[in-house]
């Protein structure tokens, strides 16, 4: 990407950067919201590589991303969390922009109890959630997510299943001093307002992400 | 490891005459969509958004832009796409492309998303159009009734396809604008111009529906 597509400087304020970013495919406000905390900011991904992560926490990559571009940039995805950085995976990853992604697999699914979502090993993100508040949403399955995936690294917990045969779905595993989490599904924070215990998720993802 | 094959496999039959290219934007949607061996047997090119270069679309009869792009990186190479239908090809332009902001005379209207009318019987108030145009051999109703993201509207003499025929002012029923329509008039060539995302929910093996209106899309402008 040219040079014309840097952001604004930021060196002169720091704190001007929020703890968490939201990877989007076109929308930006790295300060993200005043008033909210811990803000959540947001980068295009074409800017990513320009932006001075040294105060990130925690990246969301959103579901709808140009993956041929994280892969571009897989030695900066890495190395932000080999340093200690969070970051939490939106979508099927078919790049192999971080180590251990795993390979998703399409389900096919005829009703209901194929893509019924079932908790796994216990995980913050998830906590005080009711699988029933993620399999349906206004009597509606399929939002959550319609594969499983395959190939998981050995030191991963797996968080969440799906369908009749429990197949892994959402993981979570440590990678040199920090950790990525893969929800193979529309981003998680979709959910935040949604009348039930599937809206904790956002707040919950967000205090993940910004511990180290 | 894999080892590597002593011979070269291709989806690319050597005698193919019509060309057809995808632009895609490497979302795992289009990433997923570009794997799907019936999408492969149109034998499409696929076309990078972000590494787009001139004449990167040249010689295409037709040239689709996918759902769902960086605004961005479509506001950047909206003349490469206009330079498809101005120079007598095919363009079709799939939805949440911000199809107003650089194609001329267009308008866009927004609309919620309705992914529940069919779960209760409630009416989605999308209807299809000008049944004797010659995409009516190729689309069904169930290929393009499932859901949208916005009414187009248009000054130009074009054959609209689908719309969405909502209450007027009095409560009367009127066709309030567009989600598919082709327009032959605008340009030397032809624009196919949609809300619908197929690209979007296909290849996030979402909607069945979607995969329909793709499979049928490609169909179309396959023959005609």
């Amino acid at each position: 990407m040219p040079q014309s597509n840097r952001p604004p400087s930021t060196t002169d304020e720091p704190t001007a950067i929020a703890a968490v970013l939201h990877v989007t495919m076109g929308t930006e406000n790295l300060a993200g919201e005043p008033g909210t905390g811990p803000r959540v900011g947001q980068v295009d991904v074409y800017n990513l590589p320009y932006v001075d992560l040294t105060t990130v926490r925690g990246l969301i990559i959103g579901g709808g991303v140009d993956q041929i571009f994280l892969e571009r940039n897989r030695d900066l995805l890495t190395g932000f969390v080999t340093r200690g950085g969070r970051v939490a995976v939106m979508g099927h990853a078919l790049t192999d922009f971080l180590p251990g992604l795993g390979v998703w697999r399409k389900l096919a699914y005829t009703g209901p109890k194929d893509l019924a979502i079932t908790l796994g090993d216990p995980h913050p993100v998830w906590d005080g959630v009711d699988p029933a508040d993620l399999s349906f949403r206004k009597g509606v399955t399929g939002f959550y997510a319609r594969g499983y995936v395959d190939k998981i690294p050995d030191d991963a917990i797996v968080t969440t299943r799906i369908g009749r045969h429990a197949l892994p779905l959402d993981f979570v595993y440590p990678l040199g001093d920090g950790q990525v989490l893969v929800h193979g599904g529309n981003d998680l924070t979709g959910w935040k307002n949604d009348p039930n215990t599937s809206a904790r998720m956002t707040p919950q993802l967000i205090d993940w992400l910004t511990q180290r | 490891m894999t080892t590597a094959e002593p011979f070269s496999r291709t989806d690319i039959a050597p005698l193919r005459s019509r060309r057809l290219a995808i632009v895609h934007g490497g979302s795992y949607p289009h990433l997923q969509t570009m794997k799907d061996p019936a999408v492969l047997a149109y034998q499409p090119d696929f076309h990078y958004l972000a590494d787009l270069a001139d004449g990167d679309l040249d010689g295409y009869s037709t040239v689709i832009v996918a759902d769902r792009l960086h605004p961005g990186l479509v506001a950047r190479h909206a003349d490469r796409f206009r330079a498809v239908a101005e120079r007598g090809d095919t363009l079709v332009v799939l939805g949440e492309n911000g199809v107003h902001t650089w194609l001329p005379g267009v308008e866009w209207e927004p609309r919620p998303t309705n992914f529940w009318w069919w779960l209760h019987g409630e009416d989605p108030l999308i209807r299809t159009r000008s049944h004797d145009h010659g995409a009516w051999a190729y689309l069904s109703t169930k290929s393009v009734i499932w859901h949208h993201h916005g009414l187009l509207r248009t000054e130009a003499d074009v054959v609209p396809l689908v719309v969405s025929e909502e209450p007027d002012a009095e409560g009367n029923p009127h066709d309030a604008g567009m989600m598919l329509y082709e327009d032959t008039t605008s340009t030397a060539g032809r624009l196919i111009v949609t809300t619908l995302d197929p690209t979007y929910h296909h290849g996030s093996n979402f909607m069945p529906g979607a995969t329909r209106f793709l499979y049928s899309l490609l169909r179309w402008v396959d023959n005609t």
